[in-house]
Parts: structure tokens; sequence; C-alpha cells
């Protein structure tokens, strides 16, 4: 993880967003706000936090905002999305997570993740990130009672709950693993 | 219409009024910068402009159901 300036403390705190309204309906959704880094620098997108992907996934035009040709890793994945089958195509890059507040785009805090492009977008934000990449790089709040989301360092999960007991996750793509370290 | 400093403009009230189109939003006032009917145009916008302290979202059509189980 790296950084350019003075950060802003952590607990870093973003307020949920509206998504809609859809037939009547508005919801309230954890996001964050976060641009890819390739040959290029994309704009900063609203990104779905979402648990129960592990993946990060995106929109197809922000692999050409940031410059990176997904077909050059040849790495692909089938995943079922939305009761249908999707083709992903995985590359590595950077993501940078933009400080909240008024830091405007010169506070944030970059890492390498693998980020898989899908073909076609539809949801209101162009980016979702899972627990691969973003959930193992941070300890992640959510509170649907505040509405809001707070980012802090990863080893704070430890630092208030202790280090607990867990089998360890086979590491299939070289990604770090705390178990292994 | 900006609601106070302290309260950023609504997300769904921006987006209501650009149904199926994509939108730059201030992230600290929540208005709209920049709109296109296509994230490539946007984020040609955006870089034109050099726009700074945005975030990009899509509008959904109002009659769009609500998405679940992205991922």
């Amino acid at each position: 993880m790296s950084d350019l300036g003075e950060l802003p403390p952590f607990p870093w705190v973003y307020a949920y967003q509206e998504d809609g309204p859809r037939l009547g309906s508005i919801v309230h959704r954890p996001v964050v706000p976060v641009a890819l880094v390739g040959a290029d620098v994309s704009s900063t997108v609203y990104a779905l936090v979402d648990s129960g992907c592990s993946h990060i996934l995106a929109a197809p035009w922000l692999a050409d905002a940031a410059g990176i040709d997904p077909k050059v890793s040849g790495r692909t994945l089938t995943l079922g999305i939305g009761g249908t089958s999707v083709k992903v195509e995985f590359a590595d890059a950077c993501l940078r997570l933009m400080a909240p507040g008024n830091g405007g785009d010169d506070t944030f805090v970059e890492w390498q993740a693998e980020v898989g492009f899908l073909q076609q977008w539809r949801p209101t934000w162009p980016m979702l990130v899972g627990q691969v990449g973003f959930f193992d790089q941070f300890t992640i709040t959510m509170s649907r009672f505040a509405l809001h989301t707070a980012v802090e360092p990863v080893e704070v999960f430890d630092a208030r709950f202790g280090v607990p007991l867990a089998p360890p996750v086979p590491d299939v793509r070289g990604s770090s693993s705390r178990r292994h370290r | 219409m900006k609601q106070s400093e302290e309260q950023p403009r609504s997300l769904a009230s921006v987006l209501g009024e650009v149904p199926g189109c994509w939108v730059a939003v201030d992230r600290s006032t929540g208005e709209p910068v920049a709109i296109e009917d296509s994230p490539y145009t946007l984020a040609a916008t955006i870089r034109s402009r050099r726009l700074q302290n945005v975030a990009v979202v899509r509008a959904p059509d109002p009659t769009e159901p609500e998405l679940v189980g992205l991922g």
C-alpha cells in the first residue's frame, strides 16, 4: 500500500449513497470512491462494497480509461451473475482509494489487485470491490444503522477482536493470506 | 440546487433527472458536474475539463428493477 502526501487518520468513513429511483424505490448502498491505475489513471467512480463477492469487478470502459488491456493476461473466468453466466477477463492493476472529505484526488492509498472486467455493465456503480483485493487489504465495517462504511488498516481487526483461530485459506491465485504469512 | 454546505445533494435526486445517462457528481456537494450518454465520453470529458473530486455513476432508468446479487 502506498500514498502520496499527508493522509488523514483512519478510520476513513464514507456515507452510503442512494441507488435509484427504480420502480419507485430507492435503496442505500455502501460505496467508496476508487480509481483504477494502469498506464493511465481512470476517473474516480463510486465502487460498491460487496462482502459477498470474492472479486473486484469493473465496467469495461474503466479498463480503457486506465489504459489496461484485460485480454493480455489471458486469465478469464466464467462467473454466475444475476442468474446468468458471463465471461470475465482479469488483469493486474492498482486501485486507488480516495480519502473522504475535501482532499480531492490527491489524497489516497493505493495497492495492487486483480480486477475482472465484464463485457457489459448496467449497475449504477461502475466497480464492485469484494473479498479478494479489498477486504483483504482493509478492515471494513458497514453499518446500515449509521448508513456509513468505515475503512481501517487491516491489522485493526486483530487489535479489536484478537487473533481468531481459522482454517488456512487456500492460496490459489498467489494472493497473500494472513494465515500463511 | 445545493441544499446546504453540510448536507450534500441526494444522489437519487440527481440520478432521477438523467435516467440512462452517466454522471460525474461532486463528491463533496453531490451536485452533477458532467453528464453524458456514454461512459467513454464522460471519461473523456472529465479528462479534458480536468475535473477533480468527482465520482462517476450510471443513472438507472426508473423502469429497471433493483439489482441484487451482482457479483
